[in-house]
């Protein structure tokens, strides 16, 4: 759907004015908290898309008749998702290092993100490596189905586990301002809309590459082989 | 190096690293698209001369 | 449904017990392991009784894979003669479950001992306890494994994908299992007994799901 490039554009250009030059320092991070806004903003789109991609798991399993459509839908989702949760990671190691001086901290939504990615990551393995398509379509719904209940229990055993092993940070936490909140909104939405554009730009294109095999097949055919 | 330009650093990396990323996964969506769809055209053409 | 997985679950003791495929090799591979961690660890230079919760539960994840991994595989060599018969789906998952719990269960039984006494730590004081937290650790497993082996046994990759699908999905399990030991050891300030419920919440959902979606990773 192409008018979703023509809001999210705008959006991102606002949210970026906004979050890096319109908002205030914080006071104790200073500018590096800046980084906040399209880590938020990333992850939780990530957890949207991931979402979208266990209700339309559902779909596939259920509405037999439409199950190659729902399908691009289905990879588009798990693709974009992974994608930006590996854009969550980046930023959120990054920021990590400047705001508790480790790249990498055994904190529960960072753990729990990290396993969120080899799960997801899983999930395209096992759409590549199975051939026939009628297989790959449901194996990777069944496959998105379970892996997606184990996240919450993932995070909970995370969160225990490290209440027990204590972390040595200060967490301080942001205060968030009026202003603030008008950033993260717009940053939001601009993920959003832009990882929306995305899924239904790969979806497209995973329709026309099954339209062109078709057409391959029927030309073949037609040729006698 | 002062602690505020270092903190500057970090910002520019993590912005630049997500859109890096994102970057790289539309270009290669738009390329393979466009590849599609010239073989598509190109199938569809090799139909209609041969008919 | 009981009876049908009954007698494939019958079918496929037999055939282990013919042809020991699947503890043999796992079995040597898992005491393996135990003399490994001896080499790598040193046991007579540093007590390892802080780690040898993680290190036993590892070793036993880690032995488990080759058994659990073969379940469906087997199936998938005999191009699924299996899966059309006209049996209920739910059974053929129950059946593997059922051989994958008790694979795992002997693997255990022989590790554990083995790993107390090559590391030459002393398994915990409770052992009503640690019997229970090895039952529950390991069905979860199995569950977890025939789940990801009935998926994985379809691909071109077979054995070589299940690791990488299933070493992240059971990762809170493995926290839960490690932990509950630890707890045992009185290393922990908090209880065994929330591990232990956890592990079990795991071990519903992952018998549950699985059974209920089989009957679409038939029809195709």
């Amino acid at each position: 759907m192409r008018y979703l490039r023509w809001i999210s554009l705008p959006l991102w250009i606002t949210a970026l004015y906004l979050a890096l030059v319109w908002v205030p320092d914080e006071r104790s991070l200073g500018v590096s908290y800046r980084i906040f806004y399209i880590h938020l903003g990333m992850a939780w789109t990530a957890l949207l898309a991931l979402s979208a991609n266990f209700v339309v798991s559902l779909f596939v399993l259920f509405k037999r008749n439409r199950r190659e459509q729902l399908d691009h839908y289905a990879q588009a989702t798990a693709e974009v998702g992974l994608l930006m949760t590996t854009a969550t990671l980046a930023s959120g190691m990054l920021w990590a290092k400047v705001a508790w001086g480790a790249y990498w901290t055994w904190d529960p939504r960072l753990t729990t993100t990290a396993i969120l990615w080899f799960l997801y990551a899983g999930y395209l393995l096992l759409r590549e490596a199975i051939d026939q398509p009628q297989k790959r379509i449901v194996y990777s719904a069944v496959y998105g189905l379970i892996v997606f209940i184990d996240v919450p229990i993932v995070y909970l055993s995370v969160r225990w586990w490290s209440s027990i092993h204590p972390v040595v940070f200060t967490n301080t936490g942001i205060n968030i301002s009026p202003q603030m909140l008008v950033a993260v909104i717009f940053f939001f939405f601009a993920t959003l809309f832009f990882g929306l554009d995305l899924i239904t730009l790969r979806a497209k294109q995973q329709a026309l590459r099954q339209q062109l095999e078709r057409l391959r097949e029927q030309r073949l055919g037609e040729l006698g082989y | 190096m002062s602690v505020e330009k270092q903190f500057l650093e970090y910002v520019f990396f993590a912005y630049s690293a997500v859109f890096i990323l994102i970057f790289l996964f539309v270009t290669n969506v738009w390329r393979r698209t466009r590849r599609l769809e010239q073989q598509l055209i190109a199938l569809e053409g090799d139909g209609e001369k041969e008919q | 449904m009981i009876r049908a997985a009954v007698w494939i679950f019958w079918k496929d003791i037999t055939l282990e017990f013919r042809g020991r495929e699947l503890l043999l090799p796992a079995g040597v591979f898992g005491l393996l392991i135990a003399m490994l961690y001896g080499f790598a660890f040193d046991p007579t230079r540093n007590g390892l009784h802080g780690m040898f919760p993680g290190l036993l539960w590892l070793g036993i994840f880690f032995a488990s894979f080759l058994a659990v991994g073969r379940a469906f595989s087997v199936e998938a060599e005999a191009s699924g003669q299996l899966l059309l018969a006209p049996i209920d789906r739910g059974a053929v998952f129950l059946a593997k479950l059922g051989l994958n719990v008790l694979l795992t269960l002997v693997l255990a039984a022989v590790m554990t001992p083995a790993f107390s006494i090559l590391l030459q730590v002393s398994l915990p004081q409770d052992t009503g306890g640690f019997l229970l937290v090895e039952a529950l650790g390991l069905v979860g497993f199995a569950a977890a494994g025939t789940a990801m082996g009935a998926l994985s046994a379809q691909t071109r990759l077979r054995e070589l994908l299940l690791p990488a699908l299933l070493l992240p999905f059971t990762s809170p399990l493995l926290l839960g299992v490690v932990s509950a030991t630890e707890g045992l050891y009185g290393q922990q300030a908090a209880s065994s007994s929330n591990w232990v419920l956890l592990i079990a919440i795991f071990d519903v959902i992952y018998i549950i799901v699985p059974v209920l979606l089989f009957e679409f990773l038939t029809e195709v």
